[in-house]
């Protein structure tokens, strides 16, 4: 029978041998998997270590401890090697990254999927915002209303000449698809107490041929304004302070007689476009002027039918096309691209 | 609407003083914009009246005529090419030096043709006689032009010929009727320049010397017409307008016919007030009836055109019931006046504006009078019309007033005043004017201040009382007086200010914040916003399969394929689709009025290309269908619309709703928010791809944006993380191929089971030859607010859920 001694001495030259070869692999690995492969074989369930500490059973207690003991100190120090050359491993993987995974970064960006707003939407939202930031409410019309909002509740009665203005639509059962956004004037006036501060943007409709410069449907904006003591000089600086926002400098006004029989005075307002650049000059016939506006003070008829006391309160109103300031400011050269649904217009802006 | 400058002239003498920029200024600035400034005929120089004493053929020339023609201190040798040139005819010359206009040229061009001393044959000729065209009053070039014989040789003939015109629109002053003329027109310069008015009023005899009678019977109301003058004249010499009448209206682009019929345009474009000449002999029993026409009567009006009249319309017609004219609008031919007519009738009316207006329009007929009388004329002017003409009618054509004149007007309009309260000028325009200022200003316009009036004790106090001529009928409340005052005080003086109120906030429009969440969630999620007509036809509802019939129709579209109002968006959306290239991707939305029902909708429109990137799970289920469906699912979560509430039912549960027919059958749902109806979703039918030879497919959805209003919550809600680590775990099941995700995964949310904080899909897996069952892959999340969960935990619940799953959907737990 063999003595304890000498096994014991057996099993702490395997543990010593084993050591070493596990620091030499461990040594030569090259990535963590690698790594992690020689740690398991050197540490594992199934590892050498395992298999040269079944031998453990047959030793005497002494030697067991000895064994034990040494055992632990391999399985540490195995683990030591293991974490330093992992740091090390680490240190050699962000050196090569940093050398090799070059990118050409002037390589486009994937698409990532966007929509555009409509430049109508925008200029739209622009409108309110700046009419809102001026303490005004904003109400959309009914793009098919009646005769008395369209025409008469705006001192427009039926067979006067002044309708031949609007070239009008209308529908089998007697309704208007509307003229202007003046439609909502009344309903406006009814529904709101003084002072009122009311923006109506929404779509309206002229029977007219299109061309480059015509369409039958477009977008305008009106306003109504009424309160105690206000005045035609008020009309002029609201609209001036507008327009200054829009275009973001302060814009020159200058108003010229009109008719429109709701508003009296009426007339139009033409904006200093100047400034503005070469498209509105344009548009101006470089007289430097263009015409954007029609307003006045609304006419005290207009102003019962809608049950406000014209002895009582004034107030003014006014209506643009919002199509006329937009194809200028961006020099789009034909207003029916607006609604053509074309997928290189929208996408511009 | 043109205005001569030197018709202008006749009552303004000092207009000379103002250029033509100011002039136009002035009136753009204070009453209706100049369209343009014309020079007329400016290209004639050195043209004098000349008389031709004889006519001699050239000796070698067969074609041309040798004239010998006095002008006023010396006698000419002119060649001559036309064939009416005559002795004792008054002419007018061109002498050397001088131009006239092109005749190769169109009327109205300003090429000349220079005038010198020229050698035919072995005559020099020095000048040339002038057709009406070379010196640019009308067409005609055939002859030599011949002028009245009352015109002194030697008169210069160019300051009658040259001019400047004015164009205003007629639009800009339709509420001015007095503005038709060139006295309304002096008028309003003369106070807005400053500068004098004169006018000589009529004196002519209204003593008949001859005797016509001519018996007038008015049958209609005097509501349509208020009055009605006439008179006849005998004896008159029906020939060509003199020289000055013929420039006059040329001026103004009126062609002239003869002397009688000019007068009437003249006297229509001098002082507004339309008039029309009968031939008296051709009028039966010298009977004139003013009544309305009979249905299907017709007239052969002076146009040559002949016209169907209507009951409504009003029209002269003689002693034998013959209509003669229509009524403010032309006259007939048949009593036109014409070189053999000796006698005449001069008449002059006042007829109701919304019945011209009317039977102008039915007819189709627009003529200077009826443009006039649609604005509503001062009756007042009638009379004025008719002594002017006579007046004129004698001095050109002769003839002899022949009996009183007639004038039926039972209710005589009287002048109104108008009240303004003085303080009113700076309350309501802005302007800082005193008393006398205004009165100042409103007198330039020929308002009459009433100074007694004004200061009696029942006038508010510093009140002016204005007594409005007739011919202002505009002028009826203290506005119209305020409107006078700002254009004559200059709107390019009134200050601009911005008016004061209080600082309360407006509220805000929920569908302007709604509106605005919508396109920045849509546009976020990929898509385009577009905009088209409101306006759709037949073809784009045949085109998606769904009915127009229901749709509002316009009575008078711009074209048959725009004859409908749209009651859906799909209809434009999937049109516009359909027509792009099916290699691009693209998706796109509407955001608008649906017409007709006047809801609010929007709609969404996506094809099917491999656009969205490979993290959207959904992508490997094959249709665009779930792309769509996924940009609602971000839309709802954007408006803080619980989703519990929302529910996606297949179609075929909810058949014939709304636009379904649009729709492919088993690839659609109808979407709730409890009980109401959202809208649809879903992939279009493929009968339509088909059709519209489609390669790919398209999904849209189509949503009630007013619904979305009604659930759409400002704020999200917020609910308590825990602090506890989640845990996962994937399950796979199979589950019968008819089995619906809704019932899958609510029957896990029926458990209520406060450990499941999440179900996500992860996959649906059929494979070939399982017809009858699919598997199901779900991603379990699992936490608590209490505490770390342990393996028993995890286990429980999943133990839990796949018992849930089997006896709620049969579903078996896959290995």
């Amino acid at each position: 029978m063999a003595t304890a001694k000498p096994d014991t001495q057996k099993l702490l030259t395997e543990l010593d041998d084993l050591l070493l070869k596990a620091k030499a692999n461990i040594a030569s690995t090259d990535s963590e998997e690698e790594l992690d492969q020689e740690r398991v074989r050197y540490t594992g369930r199934k590892s050498e270590l395992t298999t040269i500490l079944r031998g453990i059973k047959d030793l005497s207690d002494d030697g067991k401890k000895e064994v034990g003991a040494r055992a632990n100190e391999v399985k540490e120090k195995v683990l030591e090697l293991v974490e330093k050359q992992s740091m090390v491993l680490r240190k050699k993987s962000v050196e090569r990254a940093s050398k090799e995974e070059e990118l050409d970064v002037t390589l486009p960006g994937n698409k990532i999927p966007q929509g555009r707003r409509h430049i109508i939407s925008q200029m739209q939202e622009r409108t309110e915002e700046i009419f809102q930031r001026m303490g005004f409410d904003v109400v959309y019309p009914y793009e098919i209303d009646t005769d008395f909002n369209n025409f008469q509740a705006v001192n427009i009665p039926e067979g006067h000449p002044a309708r031949d203005s609007w070239d009008t639509f209308w529908t089998e059962d007697g309704q208007i698809a509307i003229t202007h956004t003046s439609a909502m004037q009344n309903r406006v006036l009814r529904s709101h107490e003084p002072p009122i501060r009311v923006v109506v943007p929404g779509r309206t409709f002229r029977h007219e041929a299109t061309d480059a410069r015509h369409e039958h449907t477009f977008f305008q904006v009106e306003g109504v304004y009424v309160d105690k003591g206000v005045t035609f000089a008020d009309m002029l600086g609201t609209l001036q302070t507008f327009f200054s926002e829009f275009f973001g400098q302060k814009i020159g006004i200058k108003f010229s007689p009109d008719f429109f029989p709701f508003v009296e005075p009426g007339g139009m307002i033409s904006i200093d476009v100047s400034g503005l650049g070469d498209s509105f000059m344009e548009i101006s016939k470089g007289t430097g002027w263009l015409e954007i506006l029609g307003c006045g003070m609304i006419h005290p008829r207009v102003l019962e039918m809608g049950g406000i006391d014209p002895n009582v309160y004034s107030g003014f109103a006014w209506g643009f096309g919002l199509e006329r300031v937009v194809m200028p400011k961006f020099a789009i050269e034909d207003i029916r691209l607006i609604y053509k649904g074309d997928l290189d217009f929208v996408r511009q802006f | 609407m043109l205005l001569s400058f030197s018709w202008l002239q006749t009552y303004l003498p000092d207009l000379h003083t103002f250029d033509h920029k100011t002039i136009a200024e002035a009136l753009t600035g204070s009453l209706a914009e100049v369209e343009g400034i014309t020079g007329v005929r400016k290209g004639l120089k050195n043209i004098s009246a000349g008389e031709v004493i004889s006519v001699e053929p050239h000796p070698t020339h067969k074609k041309l005529s040798v004239c010998a023609v006095k002008l006023a201190n010396s006698e000419r040798t002119i060649i001559c090419g036309a064939p009416n040139v005559a002795a004792g005819m008054i002419v007018a010359v061109c002498l050397p030096g001088g131009s006239v206009l092109n005749p190769k040229q169109p009327l109205g061009s300003q090429d000349v043709f220079m005038i010198e001393q020229r050698q035919i044959g072995e005559v020099t000729s020095e000048g040339m006689i002038c057709s009406a065209k070379e010196l640019g009053l009308s067409e005609s070039h055939d002859g030599i032009l011949e002028l009245e014989p009352e015109m002194i040789p030697g008169t210069d003939l160019v300051p009658m010929l040259q001019d400047t015109v004015f164009e205003i629109e007629n639009k800009s002053i339709s509420h001015r009727p007095d503005c038709f003329s060139h006295r309304g027109i002096a008028r309003e310069l003369s106070a807005i320049l400053n500068t004098e008015f004169q006018e000589t009023p009529s004196d002519v005899s209204l003593i008949p010397t001859a005797n016509l009678p001519l018996a007038v019977d008015r049958k209609v109301s005097a509501e349509l017409c208020s009055r009605f003058n006439a008179v006849t004249v005998t004896e008159v010499t029906v020939k060509q307008s003199p020289l000055w009448l013929v420039a006059r209206l040329a001026a103004v682009g009126i062609r002239s016919v003869n002397n009688v019929v000019d007068i009437t345009n003249f006297v229509m474009m001098d002082i507004g007030q339309p008039l029309h000449a009968f031939d008296y002999d051709k009028l039966a029993d010298a009977e004139l009836t003013v009544r309305n026409a009979k249905q299907g009567e017709s007239i052969k009006a002076l146009d040559g055109s002949t016209y169907k009249l209507s009951k409504d319309m009003v029209i002269i017609a003689d002693g034998a019931g013959k209509p003669e004219s229509i009524a403010g609008i032309m006259g007939g031919a048949r009593t036109e006046i014409t070189e053999k007519t000796t006698n005449i009738v001069l008449e002059a009316a006042n007829w109701e504006m919304y019945n011209i207006r009317r039977s102008s329009r039915e007819l189709g007929l627009r003529t200077e009078a009826s443009t006039r009388f649609e604005k509503g004329q001062d009756p007042n002017l009638t009379m004025d019309g008719l002594k002017d003409a006579l007046a004129l009618v004698q001095d050109v054509a002769g003839g002899e007033l022949a009996c009183e004149p007639v004038d039926i007007y039972p209710e005589p309009v009287t002048e109104h005043t108008v009240e303004l309260p003085v303080p009113m000028v700076k309350r309501f325009l802005g302007i800082d004017l005193k008393t006398d200022a205004v009165i100042e200003l409103l007198e330039a316009l020929g308002l009459e201040h009433l100074e007694e009036e004004s200061s009696a004790e029942n006038i508010e106090k510093d009140s002016q009382i204005f007594r409005i001529p007739t011919w202002r009928g505009d002028l009826k409340i203290a506005q119209d007086l305020l409107e006078e005052v700002a254009r004559m005080y200059g709107y390019d003086a009134i200050v601009p200010t911005l008016p004061e109120g209080s600082l309360e906030p407006v509220a805000r429009n929920p569908v302007s914040v709604v509106n605005r969440i919508i396109r920045d969630s849509l546009t976020g999620s990929g898509l385009d916003e577009l905009i088209t007509y409101s306006f759709t036809g037949e073809d784009d509802y045949k085109r998606i399969r769904l009915d127009h019939t229901k749709a509002l129709a316009l009575s008078n579209p711009i074209s048959p394929d725009l004859r409908l109002l749209r009651t859906t968006l799909l209809t434009n959306l999937t049109a516009k689709l359909l027509r792009m290239p099916s290699d691009t991707a693209y998706s796109a939305f509407l955001n608008s009025d649906a017409l007709s029902r006047r809801r609010p909708m929007i709609a969404v429109s996506i094809c099917s290309r491999e656009r969205w990137p490979v993290c959207w799970p959904m992508s490997r289920l094959p249709s665009c269908f779930f792309d769509a469906k996924g940009v609602i699912e971000v839309l709802l979560k954007d408006l803080h619309i619980d989703t519990d509430a929302v529910r996606f039912v297949p179609l075929a549960e909810e058949p014939g709703a709304g636009a379904s027919a649009a729709f492919h059958p088993v690839r659609t749902a109808v979407v709730y928010i409890g009980e109401e109806r959202l809208g649809i979703v879903g992939e279009l039918h493929p009968e339509i791809l088909l059709t519209e030879d489609y390669d790919g497919r398209i999904s849209a959805f189509e949503l009630d944006a007013d619904l979305l209003l009604k659930h759409y919550n400002e704020y999200a809600t917020y609910t308590r993380i825990s602090e506890f680590q989640a845990v996962s775990r994937d399950l796979s099941f199979w589950v019968a191929r008819s089995v619906l995700y809704t019932d899958f995964v609510g029957a896990i949310h029926a458990l209520n089971n406060p450990l499941v904080k999440n179900v996500e899909l992860v996959d649906v897996f059929m494979p070939a030859g399982e017809e009858k069952r699919k598997g199901i892959t779900v991603s379990i999340t699992l936490q608590s607010m209490e505490r770390t969960l342990s393996e028993e935990d995890i286990n429980s619940a999943v133990e839990t859920v796949s018992h849930a799953l089997k006896s709620a959907v049969k579903a078996e737990l896959r290995s």
